[in-house]
């Protein structure tokens, strides 16, 4: 059990929030994910109209 | 192993052994005589010194333990009877045959150890200092300030043990360094001192053996009331030092050991926590024995409980608008060389000051540990790290004492006491130690974030290094004059990488022109496609302010998160008419680090902290209202 004085413990809100955000930086980087890019890249499939042979 | 001596008792000619040659004193076990052992060995009967029938707290005669890795055993002790309290000094005799003073009072361990101080204390000089924080250098180069002076007035003894005075009639004046060593100095007579450096411990750290079992009814005491006669039982006695009379409100302090001054006084109103309330907080059962409430010159008032447990002693509960604080006494606590300091830092915590003041007592019930009666010149200091609290109070005539706090819900109150028998006052505001849920100290969130943005920065300069940076198709395309330019498609190129982004650059010679590129990416197997359209547009011009410019004649626009598979771009290229743009050069490259990620997340992230950060200042905002040293400016105040 970690002492409440630890300053680990303190800031483990904190720190549990950064990693999340660390995860999703690293993503994006390693999937080459732009975040939050809209209607600069329109996909679909080829299912859908847009077939192209 | 120190030889001990053997001695026959003067009055009974019982055979007496004292087991250390350095004690002196030993009770009787036959006769129950106090015996002293002078230099020349010799004993002489000490009538000054009763024979304790009871030492309270959890030592007796007989406990072992351990100190500093080396086996003890109590042989015996003095319990010293000072005008506000009582200590028991115990004589731990090791195994090595050395001896050392364990002060002992109720859950309170302090270890003696004696030393020469030459020259000594001039103790008239040193009880002028006052207990302002004015200093004195003593011949170890320290300086001390005084903490507090206790004045005995009896002693009784329990074994053998080992007593430094021939007299009884003893001072004891306790002295500390900003570091916190303490030094008790026991004035014998005139300036004749035996000196002891104390270094307070915790009950963990003598790992006792046969310890006494204290119980409640060792400090029940039935006394009369002297002014209605009525018969009053204490709880705390003898540690009880003023009672109110819970029949006709007369005030009672304690003189001599007797409870002989009194002053008319009104009984209290009702009361929330009823006296003889017991329960379990914080693992000790505590009974509510006395019952306080004060005022300061501003017109707050707050309720103070005393409790008491025959282990721990006394502790205290205090209330200020529903808000609760479980207080207790700490011998070990911070110096202060000056009753105006803003600051208290502890172990490496930060206790602001928080209010400073002095009181007048409202009413009272029951019974307390000092002469609660006497509230001239009490002034008290509060020093605040939520929950936490240390309490100073000072008073003229003995010197400081020291609480400390922490804050308590009064559910938890309500669940210790009993739902069905105490009705706790509703809670309003902000306690001055309420804890706030997450948090954190803003100087550690801040060093939290720089060390967070450190690593992000960290992290996408590694993953840009980490980045391919393929190019996977590259070609200089030359454009026919007419603007009707048919569509151009590019050959087939690989991506391996699970999932990748594409960056599309693309350069031509605009100038006062325009040109656009309409690039479909199509996936060879699925038919899937992404497309983006990208403007190149350069202009140039002068006007009143003279020349301008605007735009490039390069660009470029990535298409995120491509999966792995074969493509190949299919390219609409279209420029301004009348335009003299021949040629566009195009470069695609697979796998590019993108620094927009690491603004865009960082950002978020930031958010989270500076959003904490004004809630637990909006909240900062409401505690420190109630204080005369908040340093915060109230935003929504300075709207108004």
């Amino acid at each position: 059990m970690m002492n409440k004085n630890n300053v680990f413990y303190k800031l483990r809100l904190f720190i549990f929030i950064a990693a999340i955000f660390l995860g999703w930086l690293v993503y994006a980087n390693y999937t080459g994910w732009r975040v939050f890019s809209f209607g600069s890249n329109n996909a679909w499939s080829s299912r859908g109209p847009g077939y192209h042979k | 192993m120190i030889a001990g001596s053997i001695h026959t008792c003067i009055v009974c000619n019982g055979v007496i052994s004292f087991r250390s040659p350095n004690n002196n004193l030993v009770v009787c076990p036959f006769c129950q005589t106090r015996l002293y052992k002078t230099e020349y060995n010799e004993l002489k009967a000490r009538i000054d010194i009763s024979r304790a029938t009871i030492m309270y707290g959890i030592i007796q005669v007989g406990t072992k333990g351990k100190y500093a890795g080396n086996s003890f055993e109590i042989t015996g002790g003095i319990k010293y009877l000072f005008d506000e309290t009582l200590l028991n000094c115990w004589t731990m005799l090791f195994a090595n045959g050395g001896t050392k003073i364990l002060a002992e009072l109720l859950g309170t361990y302090a270890v003696l150890e004696k030393i020469d101080l030459a020259p000594g204390i001039n103790f008239s000089k040193l009880k002028q200092l006052g207990f302002d924080g004015k200093t004195i250098t003593l011949s170890d180069d320290k300086s001390y300030a005084l903490e507090r002076i206790s004045y005995c007035k009896d002693a009784e003894a329990v074994g053998e043990t080992w007593i430094f005075s021939t007299d009884t009639n003893i001072t004891l004046f306790e002295l500390a360094t900003l570091e916190r060593e303490r030094l008790f100095a026991f004035r014998i007579k005139e300036d004749l001192g035996v000196y002891f450096k104390a270094a307070y411990k915790e009950k963990d750290d003598f790992n006792f053996q046969n310890p006494r079992q204290p119980k409640w009814e060792d400090y029940y005491k039935e006394v009369n009331c002297p002014k209605c006669s009525f018969r009053i039982q204490l709880k705390s006695y003898p540690l009880t030092k003023s009672f109110s009379c819970g029949k006709c409100g007369a005030r009672v302090s304690y003189e001599q050991g007797k409870p002989e001054k009194e002053v008319s006084g009104s009984k209290s109103g009702y009361i929330e926590i009823p006296l003889g309330s017991k329960g379990f907080i914080r693992d000790a059962e505590y009974e509510v024995i006395g019952y306080a409430k004060k005022r300061d010159k501003d017109g707050y008032s707050w309720k103070e409980y005393t409790l008491f447990n025959p282990e721990f002693g006394y502790s205290f509960l205090s209330e200020y608008e529903g808000n609760w604080i479980f207080l207790s006494e700490q011998p070990n606590a911070p110096v202060l060389y000056t009753s105006s300091q803003g600051e208290l830092v502890i172990d490496g915590e930060s206790f602001a000051l928080f209010n400073k003041y002095d009181y007048k007592l409202l009413e009272t019930a029951g019974e307390f540990p000092e002469n609660i009666f006497d509230d001239r010149g009490v002034a008290v200091n509060e020093y605040i790290s939520p929950p936490e609290i240390w309490i100073r109070e000072k008073e003229n005539a003995n010197g400081v004492a020291w609480f400390k706090g922490v804050h308590i819900e009064g559910k938890e109150l309500e669940n210790a006491f009993g739902s069905d028998k105490v009705v706790l006052p509703a809670k309003y505001g902000i306690g001055a130690v309420q804890p706030v849920w997450g948090y954190v100290n803003p100087s550690l969130l801040f060093t939290a974030v720089l060390v967070t943005l450190a690593v992000f920065l960290g992290a996408q300069i590694i993953m840009n290094n980490l980045s391919a940076k393929n190019v996977v198709y590259e070609s200089n395309i030359i454009l026919p004059d007419s603007t009707n330019i048919p569509p151009i498609v590019s050959p087939t190129f690989e991506l391996k990488k699970w999932k990748s982004n594409l960056e599309i650059s693309l350069h031509a010679p605009v100038n006062n022109s325009w040109f656009e590129a309409n690039i479909t990416v199509v996936n060879t197997v699925t038919g899937k496609e992404y497309t983006i359209e990208k403007r190149v547009e350069y202009y140039t011009g002068y006007d009143s302010d003279g020349y301008w410019s605007e735009g490039s004649n390069k660009d470029e626009v990535i298409i995120s998160s491509i999966p792995a598979g074969k493509y190949y771009l299919q390219i609409f290229p279209a420029k301004q008419l009348n335009s003299n743009i021949d040629y566009f050069y195009i470069t695609v490259t697979s796998d590019v680090p993108m620094w927009r990620n690491f603004f865009i997340i960082t950002l978020l992230m930031l958010l989270i902290p500076a959003g904490w950060w004004y809630y637990m200042r909006t909240v900062e905002v409401r505690r420190w209202s109630n204080s005369p040293f908040s340093t915060y400016v109230n935003w929504s105040s300075d709207d108004e």
